[in-house]
């Protein structure tokens, strides 16, 4: 009896080993995605193509940290994040595929993100930092990023933590520039320390926060903020600041991708691009699929104003990803205090 | 046995260590980090400390139902993960109203912090300083009290016995709260202060990875807990000291009722701080309706298979080691204590840090695998399970596996009838320890999980950063459900293993 | 027929320090032999290298003819030595039952617990074959364990101080079935002790272990005759350890006894050019008279059915042990000497 209960726990733990250690089955492409609707892509993909893909979801913090990280051992095929700095970051760490080309041709505004040395394929963009406050506040509606400074209002802007959420470092990278750059935008930014700016983890501790009203005004994504406004909370609204910062969202490959999984990783691309892909985009995903295509059609999601409506502006997603550490380094040292 | 110890244990820390000395530079601006993490440790240790050593003298001496709850009060916080606490404190503050009052502000600052770390550091103090106690003799204090000596020379002559039990306590306190990561990595950039271990974890997160700058902050780390490692070291041979031989342990009494009113007191507090409020708190937050999604469906059922497969190997592991001991192998005894002393200074959270540098490469190419997590895991928990196991095999007669041998008994026999069941409690729950500990581990896990297996821990502070608290809390309490389910399996595979077979009739 | 056991010149270290030097020894069938010795004296090292637990550091042993440690290749596990073995602290399976105690031990599966319950009924035991040994008090447990011991069946029983945890009454009921059952079974036995009511009751000979040697093996009435060393005489039931000055006169020894000067016939080779010496006597060879060496008797006690004076010689630290028939009054009294029955060492300090 007591040797059948020891090799029952025996097998057992064998059992459980073998089911957590086994290998995945090495066919296939492997998919790094930060965006909600790459599952969906994925199976549709597959479906078309016969190709297997295997999607894991990262937030864009975390998956930056772990293509870092595998370094030259990348377990990773594609990689698709929102950010073309965080690109530049990588492709400066000597990791990225260069010369990758669009499938299908882009607009002018999908055309002036492209890197010369073709490190990423933009496949689409959001803006990196728009206004989400309740409608029925009180406090007057900032239409730029200078009003954030005034006494009104101290105490009530929240914004997300770029060290921890990857597509917030465009939207601190835009505020220094409109600012006058940097070193010089730091005032800028200081200036709204000193006026109680307030920083949490991600878009969805943010909103969390101007939800239950420790903050007034969030600083977030405009996917996140569109979904939130639209599907979440009927109170809320999204104001689009002047400018705008445009965060584009991009496909990377590893360096050294090459023979079948190079072709099929092509082919991901440009489905991706297709319209078919972009339906399923529109379609499936929750806040990410509030974006706007950098493809001649289709037309986006309802809940976005035409682009000729805002006042876009671009970064210089070379020098802004070169500054990043620097950057963030300063940010976390200067505004919040938690680390170096 | 050395070779692995090389490859999973010297190899990857040296390589991570030599870093930055081959690369230059380093992390010049992180002495913030460093200076308030030793100050808090040291604030937190002040508190904890002598709390830790009159819990100690009183679990150890007092009978009664308020000793009782003190020790499982103790036990409580010692087995609840550091960021279960915290998120349960979040959840509280998370709320707008709460979180303006002085008590918010300053639970998301310095005095937040204090209190966690207080609550963490509490058990460890007081286990430590209970070990120290245990081998004390109560003459002293009884001729004091038979002599009539009055009420402040005995509370002195209290004090110096108390001394060296509060002395270990104070440097176990520290270096468990300069290593401790749980509560800075929930509470994040929210607290508005500076942690080591935290600033360790962003230097890995960055982009390019800084392996130089986690290095030197490893460096100091290391540096705080062997210094504070020798001092616990030193009190203990002080406190062997005023042992002498012909030693009695105290006998439990019933205290004095105000004694008992003020444990009880600090006891109820301690409890409700560390134990009930978080966890009601996660109960509450999880009872909210269901989102659309559960995140992280499998990071549960991983976890715990995780904990359960490495608590197997922790435990054959020091089993092993023990059993190479026990046979005599002198150098190989003498590796091992230099092994075990120098895990204790470095944190699950360094030896994660090292296999990222040591394990990314063509020969072995294991960063990124399951495998090597679970090896992080082991290596990690290893000497926890040695000591635990060795207290075990020490307290078992020698006489016992002798007759198993010279009366014949075959191997096997002899492995699962006689040794295998003289263990088995001690092995359950040591067993049941270190699953613990895997299952809702941190540090390791951040650091190595495979992209797509969240483990618990990872899980439920990625929801916090995300202020998914009801998501958090479930998995939280689903977590603490499936671990109490496999100690009730085990408890029962334990009761009919250990039966004796009943004679049959004639 | 070979020796039941046979130990050639075996050498034993514990730490790195040498516990037993050159000790030889053999048992033949069916013969118990006593390995006695001081506490630390290195019998139950000895007892384990014989037993496979540890190895010796030099010289053979030999079980049944067959080499099983050689000190170098040649090593037989315990298990595979056909041995049984019965411990000081019993050293029962405490999660087993009684009857799960001896029946594990029997190697053949068919009928085990039968033939258990036959052994436990043989002890008297039978009725405690469910329960578990804690429940059992120390005789019990022994008995169980003398039952487990005979089990397996062994070419050998060794026996580690077996009675030392137990009353006395107990030890003298277990001591006389043991012996019964080794006459009757002729099984070979090496037992530990340093209780002499052992020596007498079980041994067919005596070892004594003393300085890390084997100084003598000898039946226990050679021993009581002739002992070789003082410890042997405390062993063999010798009276005595009295210290006394003493020298050589030609082969014969002088020794100052109070105030009288005895001489020990061919004493003198034993004294070895000592000043002093331990002297003991069997019961008789001192006794009270009306002449004799003048002694004064401090008190008297009932011992084993005689009574015991004590008194207090001129020169000697430690009062004298006497056999007398009635308890002698208290004050001065007279000693007769049987100088021919003492046996002397030499004592240097």
């Amino acid at each position: 009896m007591r040797r059948v209960i020891a090799a029952g726990f025996g097998v057992a733990i064998i059992i459980i080993a073998a089911v957590l250690l086994w290998p995945a089955p090495a066919r296939g492409l492997v998919l790094y995605a930060a965006l909600d609707y790459a599952p969906a892509i994925g199976k549709a993909f597959t479906k078309k193509t016969g190709i297997p893909v295997r999607v894991i979801r990262l937030s864009t913090g975390a998956l930056l940290a772990r293509i870092t990280a595998e370094g030259h051992h990348p377990d990773w095929d594609i990689g698709w994040f929102d950010g073309a700095t965080a690109a530049v970051s990588l492709d400066t760490a000597g990791l990225l595929a260069h010369g990758l080309r669009p499938p299908v041709p882009l607009t002018a505004t999908g055309r002036s993100m492209l890197p010369p040395d073709g490190a990423y394929i933009p496949t689409g963009f959001t803006l990196a930092g728009v206004f989400v406050m309740n409608k029925a506040s009180t406090l007057k509606p900032p239409k730029t990023w200078n009003d954030l400074t005034a006494p009104l209002y101290h105490g009530v802007v929240g914004m997300n933590d770029p060290a921890i959420s990857g597509p917030t470092y465009p939207a601190l990278a835009g505020m220094l520039k409109q600012a006058g750059g940097w070193p010089q935008g730091k005032g800028f930014v200081a200036a709204l320390k000193a006026n109680g700016l307030q920083v949490f983890a991600k878009n969805d501790a943010t909103l969390a926060a101007l939800r239950n009203g420790t903050i007034k005004l969030a600083i977030v994504q405009s996917s996140a903020a569109v979904n939130v406004a639209r599907n979440i909370d009927h109170h809320l609204t999204v104001i689009y600041p002047r400018p705008a910062y445009v965060l584009p969202n991009v496909i990377v490959l590893p360096k050294g991708l090459h023979g079948r999984a190079l072709r099929e990783a092509k082919a991901f691309i440009a489905f991706v691009e297709s319209p078919a892909g972009q339906a399923i985009r529109k379609r499936e995903g929750e806040g990410d699929s509030y974006y706007w295509p950098v493809t001649a059609l289709p037309a986006p999601r309802h809940a976005l104003p035409p682009l000729t409506t805002l006042d876009l502006a671009t970064l210089d997603a070379a020098r802004w990803g070169a500054r990043e550490k620097t950057v963030l380094a300063w940010f976390a040292h200067a505004i919040d205090g938690a680390g170096s | 046995m050395a070779g692995l110890i090389a490859t999973f244990f010297v190899y990857p820390l040296l390589r991570l260590l030599v870093m930055p000395f081959l690369s230059g530079h380093g992390a010049a601006g992180d002495w913030p980090a460093f200076a308030v993490s030793l100050l808090l440790s040291v604030g937190t240790a002040i508190v904890a400390a002598p709390l830790g050593a009159l819990f100690a003298l009183f679990t150890t001496t007092a009978a009664g139902p308020v000793a009782r709850a003190a020790t499982l009060t103790l036990w409580g916080l010692f087995l609840t993960p550091s960021y279960m606490l915290t998120t349960g404190w979040m959840i509280i503050f998370s709320g707008h109203a709460l979180r303006a009052t002085l008590a918010g502000q300053a639970f998301f600052g310095v005095g937040g912090l204090l209190m966690l770390y207080v609550v963490k550091a509490l058990p460890f103090s007081a286990l430590v300083a209970r070990a120290t106690l245990a081998a004390a003799d109560s003459a002293p204090a009884e001729a004091a009290a038979i002599h009539g000596v009055p009420f402040i020379p005995r509370v002195r002559i209290g004090l110096r016995l108390l001394a060296p039990a509060m002395a270990v306590g104070f440097a176990i306190a520290v270096i468990e709260t300069m290593q401790e990561f749980g509560i800075p990595a929930t509470l994040g950039v929210t607290s508005h202060v500076p942690i080591l271990t935290y600033a360790i974890y962003q230097h890995l997160a960055e982009t390019p990875t800084d392996f130089a700058g986690a290095s030197i902050l490893c460096w100091r780390l290391i540096a705080v807990a062997a210094v504070f490692g020798g001092l616990a070291m030193a009190c203990r041979r002080q406190g062997a000291a005023i042992q002498h031989g012909r030693m009695r342990p105290p006998a439990r009494q019933r205290p004095a009722r105000r004694r008992e009113l003020a444990f009880a007191a600090l006891t109820c507090l301690f409890a409700l701080v560390g134990i009930v409020i978080p966890v009601a708190a996660l109960f509450v937050r999880a009872l909210q309706p269901l989102t659309a999604s559960m995140p992280h469906p499998g990071a549960v059922l991983r976890s715990l298979g995780f904990g359960m497969v490495g608590a197997t190997m922790s435990l054959g592991v020091a089993v092993l080691i023990l059993r190479l001991r026990a046979a005599g192998a002198r150098r190989m005894t003498a590796v091992l204590d230099v092994a075990l002393v120098a895990n204790m200074a470095v944190p699950g959270l360094v030896l994660a840090a090292s296999y990222i540098v040591a394990f990314n490469n063509d020969l072995l190419p294991l960063y990124g695998t399951r495998l090597l997590l679970l090896i992080g895991y082991t290596a990690g928990m290893a000497p926890l399970a040695l000591r635990m196991m060795q207290g075990a095999l020490d307290d078992l007669d020698p006489n016992l596996v002798a007759a198993a041998r010279l009366h014949g008994l075959p191997r096997l026999t002899r492995l699962v009838d006689i040794e295998g069941m003289l263990l088995i409690r001690p092995f359950t729950y040591a067993y049941l320890l270190v699953a613990a500990a895997i299952m809702f581990e941190l540090p390791v896990s951040e650091l190595l999980y495979p992209p797509g297996a969240t483990p618990l821990g990872v899980a439920i502070v990625t929801l916090d950063q995300m202020s998914d608290y009801a998501a958090s809390a479930r998995l939280a309490l689903f977590g603490l459900g499936a671990m109490a389910g496999l100690a009730l399996l085990l408890a029962a595979g334990v009761a009919l293993l250990a039966a004796p077979r009943r004679l049959r009739p004639a | 027929m070979s020796a039941a056991l046979a130990i050639d010149g075996v050498a034993v270290q514990r730490g790195g320090r040498l516990v037993v030097e050159e000790a030889s020894l053999g048992l033949a069938p069916g013969e118990c032999v006593v390995l006695a010795g001081e506490s630390g004296s290195g019998k139950t090292s000895l007892l384990r290298v014989i037993g496979g637990l540890d190895r010796p550091a030099r010289g053979t042993i030999r079980i049944g003819g067959a080499v099983v440690d050689d000190a170098a290749a040649t090593f037989i596990r315990p298990e595979s030595r056909g041995l049984g073995m019965v411990f000081q602290d019993f050293a029962l399976w405490p999660h087993l039952s009684v009857l799960e105690n001896v029946a594990v031990v029997i190697r053949d599966r068919a009928g085990r617990d039968r033939k258990a319950l036959a052994l436990l009924d043989r002890f008297g035991v039978a009725s405690c074959a469910g329960r578990l040994p804690a429940t059992l008090s120390g005789g019990q447990q022994q008995r169980v364990g003398l039952a487990r011991a005979l089990a397996a069946a062994p070419r050998l029983l060794m026996l580690d101080e077996p009675f030392s945890s137990l009353d006395v009454e107990t030890r003298e009921t277990l001591r006389t079935e043991l012996r019964a059952l080794i006459v009757e079974s002729g099984l070979s036995a090496l037992c530990i002790s340093h209780d002499p009511a052992d020596i007498a009751r079980l041994a067919d000979r005596v070892a004594v272990l003393e300085d890390r040697r084997l100084t003598a093996c000898t039946t226990p009435d050679a021993m009581f005759a002739r002992p070789a060393t003082p410890y042997a005489a405390r062993l063999a039931g010798l009276c005595g350890g009295v210290r006394v000055p003493a020298r050589g006169e030609g082969s014969d020894a002088a020794i100052a006894l109070g105030s009288a000067q005895l001489a020990i016939p061919g004493g003198a080779a034993r004294l070895a050019g000592a000043a002093q010496a331990l002297l003991f006597w069997p019961r008789g060879a001192l006794s009270l008279a009306a002449e004799g060496v003048p002694a004064t008797c401090i008190g008297a006690h009932f011992e084993a059915g005689h009574w015991q004076a004590l008194l207090r010689l001129d020169g000697l630290a430690t009062p004298v042990p006497v056999q007398c028939a009635a308890p002698p009054p208290r004050g001065a009294v007279a000693l007769r000497v049987a100088a021919d029955r003492l046996h002397l060492f030499p004592f240097s300090g």
